[in-house]
């Protein structure tokens, strides 16, 4: 009941400034923001624990445009959510022009092969919309993709496994057990972790694939430590298992009782329930209020999305998606989300700088970059690809 | 006449109890002035003297303690217990809570009106401002503000109220007469607190990510300063203003820097930054003692306040309290 209530008081509140806004206010700005989402039921089975909310990562937008319209009214600035799910839509080949007609302003929840059509589609427009790309991980697209009008607050799988590796080295972790769990984005994930080893000069002294020829449900206790066993201890195990097919069966089942990380044990993302430095009790207040559930990260990426938008929208009291562009690049951009310092784009890809949280499933363990951890720019930028790494 | 056996032992108690009632009344009436600490994760109140340097009590209060201020002659201190969702009344003399204040879901910090009967408190979950008649015990009006409202300040004058939005990024600016706000002045990100100098001509408000200080004139609301900070050797992103006192006997100011770990000490004629004094990890809120010989700060990571002698612009002393100090008071002699 309590948290019904309030649910209807965010949505009354809505409904009554959007009443407002028709009536009176002919000189308030209207900000429109298009959520694309295409939620392709995986082919993989998943552990029933791991599922994702149906609303994951939607949630924490409308979230973001309740907090931006709580600002917006005293600017006389209201935020209005659009969703499209292409997932519903049976047509094979998207038609991009029917979809969007005009510039707008859009956070992509979409496959990498999806996202790269649409960002193929949007460099050839005149007038192009603004993208935040608040799901995809692939280092691929922070490398090669360098359009003015692409963001991401979706933190690279490279600001993830260096966030991981630098928390190996500070703990001495440094010579390592790798298991790939052997889908294409798994692969994605160790290729990164690779180069995070390479940079932090972490050893790999065995890699090895998970293989399904066993009944983990039955047998975990025997096949993970005869898979895991080597002739020479190693400091940790690291999984590359981005589906949660295996990766959760590792931890205290190894050979060697050695910490599990990566997918499974020790993970790093964006977010998690237990943070509440830094203001952010009160952020997980409200999406609890409103969504009944913990924020997840995926909900944290759009949240910070929306609210990178709303920030621009405030400062330059434009929806021009080339003017809101040019300002999220900016040295004016600030954004303060519950990390304990500004968050800023790169300027050169687009990617949102931030803190990575380590995490184990019931709390936080760390956050790097870790202590000494240096980068002439911002300590931020020892996450992630540099200028120097990017569309060469 | 022999007393009565049965009234023997029972004098022995009285006097007893006039002993330890005595005692009892002497620790609590301290011959020295007192800080009170809210410890936010500890869910109590520390009590350091300020010439020993040491924590003689540890009040339990309600959940989450946060804002704390005294009332006019330091009777009553007023304390938000954020989680408990009220705002509990502390009988000084005593140290017992005496009554609660409605204070709508999570009051964070507070401010009292020079009238000495009405008080505000900012609903950080509810970006809602709250105005609460102390001696009827009634909420008068609740206000619509930003989102996750912080600071508050009321002008020595009693005109004016200010509370600062930290997700909304705003100074809201009110009426104290009719509860209304007239104003909404945009500053840099995350403002936490803000003063009103004595005079009524300024407003001072701190923005932590924004890492500056911004002053307006009250007047028109108009920016007459932003000062910002640089303190060698730690990046700027770190530099993360939140607390602010302004001086009465001398033209200072000094600011809470976060988890750069130092207090700004700033000259009000030049808006210089004069010096820069590290203190304990993450500095928050600050407090000077009467004559403001002292001031202390409250350092939520290391759990300690530090004590800053304002003639020399040292720290001499740290202190160590309960779990995230964050609000403090000077209770004075």
């Amino acid at each position: 009941m309590f948290n019904f209530r309030y649910r209807m008081r965010y949505i009354l509140s809505g409904f009554v400034a959007a009443c407002l806004a028709f009536d009176v206010m002919a000189s308030q700005l209207s900000v429109p923001i298009t959520y694309i989402s295409n939620r392709v039921e995986p082919s993989y089975a998943i552990n029933d624990l791991l599922v994702r909310p149906e609303n994951a990562g939607i949630a924490g937008a409308e979230l973001g445009i309740a907090d931006s319209n709580t600002t917006g009214k005293f600017l006389d600035q209201r935020f209005v959510f659009l969703s499209i799910d292409l997932a519903k839509q049976k047509n094979s080949k998207i038609n991009w022009s029917e979809i969007l007609p005009a510039p707008t302003l859009l956070l992509v929840d979409l496959d990498t092969e999806t996202l790269f059509e649409l960002l193929a589609y949007n460099s050839g427009l005149v007038a192009p919309h603004l993208i935040i790309n608040v799901s995809a991980h692939s280092n691929v697209l922070r490398q090669t993709i360098c359009s003015e009008y692409v963001f991401h607050t979706a933190p690279s799988y490279a600001q993830i496994t260096d966030a991981l590796g630098q928390w190996l080295l500070v703990k001495r972790l440094d010579n390592i057990f790798l298991i790939d769990g052997d889908t294409p984005q798994d692969t994605e994930w160790l290729e990164s972790f690779k180069r995070t080893a390479k940079r932090y000069k972490l050893t790999i002294s065995t890699e090895k694939k998970w293989s399904f020829n066993s009944d983990l449900r039955r047998t975990v206790g025997q096949e993970i430590p005869l898979f895991t066993q080597t002739a020479r201890p190693y400091d940790v195990v690291v999984v590359a298992d981005t589906h949660q097919r295996f990766g959760q069966y590792i931890p205290f089942n190894t050979y060697y009782p050695r910490p599990v990380v990566g997918s499974a044990g020790l993970v790093a993302n964006t977010w998690h329930p237990s943070i509440e430095q830094w203001g952010a009790k009160q952020l997980q207040h409200r999406f609890m209020t409103l969504h009944d559930r913990y924020m997840q990260h995926h909900d944290y990426d759009s949240y910070v999305a929306i609210r990178a938008i709303a920030y621009a929208v405030q400062q330059t009291t434009s929806i021009d998606p080339s003017v809101l562009s040019s300002f999220l690049r900016g040295d004016k951009f600030q954004l303060a989300a519950y990390k304990g310092r500004k968050l800023t784009f790169r300027n050169y890809n687009g990617q949102l700088r931030m803190p990575i949280e380590l995490t184990h499933p019931l709390g936080l363990v760390s956050r790097s970059p870790q202590v000494g951890f240096m980068h002439p720019l911002s300590e931020l930028d020892t996450l992630g690809f540099d200028k120097s790494e990017v569309c060469q | 006449m022999r007393p009565s056996i049965l009234f023997r032992p029972s004098t022995k108690g009285l006097l007893l109890a006039i002993v330890l009632t005595t005692g009892f009344i002497s620790t609590l009436s301290a011959s020295t002035e007192l800080a009170y600490v809210t410890n936010e994760k500890d869910n109590s109140i520390s009590v350091v003297e300020l010439d020993t340097f040491t924590v003689i009590r540890t009040i339990p209060v309600g959940d989450r303690p946060r804002g704390f201020i005294f009332n006019h002659d330091q009777s009553l201190a007023y304390i938000c217990a954020s989680d408990s969702d009220r705002i509990q009344i502390l009988d000084v003399a005593t140290d017992k809570i005496v009554g609660e204040l409605p204070s709508g879901e999570d009051p964070e910090t507070i401010a009292l009106h020079p009238n000495g009967t009405t008080i505000y408190t900012a609903n950080e979950d509810d970006a809602l401002l709250t105005v609460i008649d102390i001696p009827t015990a009634q909420v008068i009006s609740q206000i619509d503000v930003g989102v996750e409202p912080e600071g508050l300040a009321v002008s020595p004058d009693g005109s004016k109220l200010v509370v600062t939005s930290e997700t909304t990024n705003m100074v809201h600016w009110i009426d104290t007469a009719t509860n209304t706000n007239y104003a909404n002045s945009l500053v840099g990100a995350r403002p936490r607190s803000a003063v009103f100098t004595q005079d009524n001509q300024q407003l001072w408000v701190s923005s932590e990510i924004g890492g500056q200080v911004t002053v307006f004139n009250v007047a028109d609301q108009s920016v007459k300063h932003e000062i910002t900070f640089a303190v060698k050797g730690i990046h700027k992103d770190r530099v993360q203003p939140v607390g602010i006192v302004l001086m009465k006997s001398k033209p200072l100011a000094f600011v809470a820097l976060g988890p750069s770990n130092h207090v700004a000490v700033i000259d009000t004629n030049t808006m210089q930054v004069l010096e820069y004094l590290l203190v304990g990890r993450r500095v928050w809120q600050l407090a000077f003692n009467q004559d403001e010989s002292l001031l202390l700060t409250t350092n939520g990571i290391s759990g300690d306040i530090s004590i800053i002698d304002t003639d020399k612009l040292k720290t001499i002393k740290s202190v160590k309290v309960g779990r995230y100090p964050w609000g403090i008071s000077v209770k004075y002699l």
